[in-house]
């Protein structure tokens, strides 16, 4: 089952095209990770699942319906994006920020409701931050901070969410955090899942689901074992590698080849 | 129902499970005090001046019991005036809030990117090149400030994004040249002529009637009832373009409703009583850093531009009791040195 998809879709900025034809189906209840080299058109797909980027030809459809002729709050209550490097505003709060994620749910004479409540602090206790929750943003560590983003993506309640490259700017151990607390919300909430990710072991270890770009186009679909091969990599990458079981997780794991004597 | 920290006391209003809206304790407090102290700046201005009259007589003659002088004085010189001053004091306070907002930066104020300096280039067009009225004057100064909105707008906007920086060097750009219209103007007038135009360019409260404060507030009823709605919509465009369009927001509608609000309120102000400036650039900062808001508390705003221009104005007429000032000169005086302190410190923050 599949409930946004991409039909045809050309995509692209005021002078550039990205994306000459890209179709693609994001599997429901799955976490999808889109993977590809710089400038390969990953971005552009994902936020052409969003209002963000209209496409100039084809469709980008939710549930049958094209994504720019929905009232953007319906929208809104369904799909989520977590943007690259978000801001924070001077001097807000981590529950104000998180509370703003409440905005598609909330009237403009009825701004605040028990369920907005409990969304928020659900959100809050999902990416571990409650304690955080009277701090002011700014005094935080980029640590924390990207689990506040999330918590206001989490706080919107959609069943679709996106994240643009969410482990870009973390540190490792971040990343592994950031990245269990996605796999759990696909586990345990049913979240359906679209993240961009730079680097292929997370991909390949989390993902349920891969789509491979190169150039504007999508070049595989699948399962991480079945789209990270050794000759993917290195068509598509460029680079010569050999992908061997992870010993942890089973998943492949790509090893770069080792050009010098050992 | 969970308990969330929020970092300060926010009261519930509204039944007790079912709250209809959350309110900032310390923003209440705040915004109390402020329009307890323009009662009480009001009462002052009411009572003194070239006739002094004690608070009782005032407040008699405020319920219809005061001798004839008394009523003259009260009811037709002072309290319009004064009325006059906070309705524009918010009006100009929001207007700042708003364009502060939109363009992401403290200098992005109305009197700083030209508004004020292009209503004055319409009501000296009408004034000293058309001979009109003092209503044409209004109609001149209200076509001029939203002729140079538009024209600061075209000229920093690029595929139809506004952009804050770039907002604000055009629009320090377009109002320095205007200003030198302006001069250019005055210099062709007769020196009576230019003596009056430039009084009306000093800002001034003086003269107020009834009828003209009854025009200012139908006409800025709407933008005020207009900005309160958005108020909103706005706090979300501070996540950026992106997540507020995800949040569901129709980030182009908001940026045209907050242009169309903040150009609507700043130009109305300006052409009822001319150019005063500083109120829109400082009354945002003044109540975001009382609060200690987020950056766009409507409602403290307003009350803090509201006490600022009454403030002034009282300054203004009493600091030389024989040769009473404009109001603007000293909003501007104030202004240049709060506006070089601002300056100074986004400066050091780069």
């Amino acid at each position: 089952m599949t409930r946004l998809t991409v039909d045809g879709a050309a995509l692209g900025y005021a002078d550039t095209l990205v994306c000459e034809d890209v179709s693609v189906q994001i599997p429901d209840g799955a976490f999808t990770v889109i993977v590809g080299p710089n400038a390969c058109g990953k971005s552009t797909l994902l936020k052409s699942l969003t209002r963000l980027l209209p496409p100039t030809r084809g469709r980008v459809l939710l549930d049958g319906r094209s994504l720019h002729e929905m009232p953007t709050k319906q929208l809104a209550r369904e799909v989520g994006l977590l943007p690259q490097g978000p801001v924070a505003p001077d001097g807000i709060r981590v529950v104000d920020l998180v509370t703003r994620g409440r905005y598609p749910h909330q009237r403009l004479f009825a701004p605040w409701s028990p369920e907005d409540e409990t969304a928020v602090g659900e959100a809050m206790d999902a990416t571990g931050i409650r304690h955080l929750s009277g701090r002011l943003v700014d005094e935080l560590s980029g640590g924390q901070r990207q689990r506040v983003w999330m918590a206001v993506a989490l706080a919107q309640q959609t069943p679709i969410l996106l994240l643009d490259e969410p482990t870009t700017y973390l540190d490792v151990s971040h990343q592994i955090e950031l990245l269990e607390l996605c796999r759990s919300l696909n586990r345990r909430q049913g979240h359906t899942l679209v993240a961009v990710l730079h680097d292929l072991n997370q991909a390949a270890r989390y993902a349920d689901h891969i789509i491979a770009m190169k150039d504007g186009e999508v070049v595989a679909t699948g399962s991480p074992g079945e789209v990270i091969t050794e000759s993917l990599v290195s068509s598509v990458f460029g680079v010569d590698a050999r992908v061997i079981p992870d010993p942890e997780s089973g998943s492949p794991l790509v090893v770069p080849r080792w050009p010098h004597a050992v | 129902m969970t308990d969330i920290d929020f970092g300060r006391r926010v009261l519930r209003v509204g039944p007790r499970s079912r709250p209809l809206i959350l309110v900032d304790a310390r923003s209440l407090v705040i915004c109390t005090s402020i329009w307890i102290a323009i009662v009480v700046l009001a009462v002052y201005a009411l009572c003194t001046g070239s006739a002094q009259i004690t608070p009782w007589e005032a407040l008699a003659t405020l319920a219809g019991r005061g001798d004839d002088y008394t009523t003259m004085v009260v009811l037709e010189w002072r309290a319009p005036r004064i009325l006059m001053a906070v309705l524009l004091g918010a009006c100009l306070a929001l207007s700042g809030a708003i364009f502060q907002n939109l363009t992401g930066n403290p200098l992005g104020s109305p009197d700083v990117i030209g508004f004020q300096t292009g209503s004055y280039t319409g009501a000296l067009v009408v004034m000293l090149l058309l001979g009109g009225g003092s209503a044409a004057t209004m109609v001149g100064a209200l076509t001029g400030g939203v002729a140079t909105a538009f024209l600061v707008f075209f000229l920093s906007s690029r595929r139809g994004a506004v952009r804050g920086v770039r907002l604000i060097i055009v629009g320090i750009a377009v109002s320095a040249m205007l200003a030198s219209v302006n001069v250019w103007i005055l210099l062709t007038a007769t020196v009576e002529d230019a003596i009056m135009a430039g009084l009306w360019g000093a800002g001034n409260l003086s003269g107020v009637s009834w009828p003209t404060f009854a025009t200012a507030l139908f006409g800025s009823a709407l933008f005020l009832v207009a900005a309160a709605a958005l108020s909103r919509p706005m706090r979300i465009m501070q996540v950026g373009m992106p997540f507020a369009t995800a949040l569901g927001q129709n980030v182009r509608l908001v940026q045209v409703s907050a242009i169309v609000i903040g150009v609507g309120l700043t130009a109305l102000a300006t052409a009822t009583v001319g150019p005063i400036s500083f109120i829109a650039l400082a009354a945002p900062q003044i109540a975001r850093r009382i609060v200690r808001s987020d950056g766009l508390a409507l409602g403290p705003t307003a009350a803090v531009g509201s006490m600022l221009l009454l403030l002034a104005d009282v300054v203004a007429q009493r600091i030389h009791p024989d040769s009473p000032l404009p109001v603007g000169i000293v909003t501007v005086s104030i202004g240049g040195l709060y506006f070089l302190w601002l300056l100074l410190r986004e400066g050091k923050k780069r």
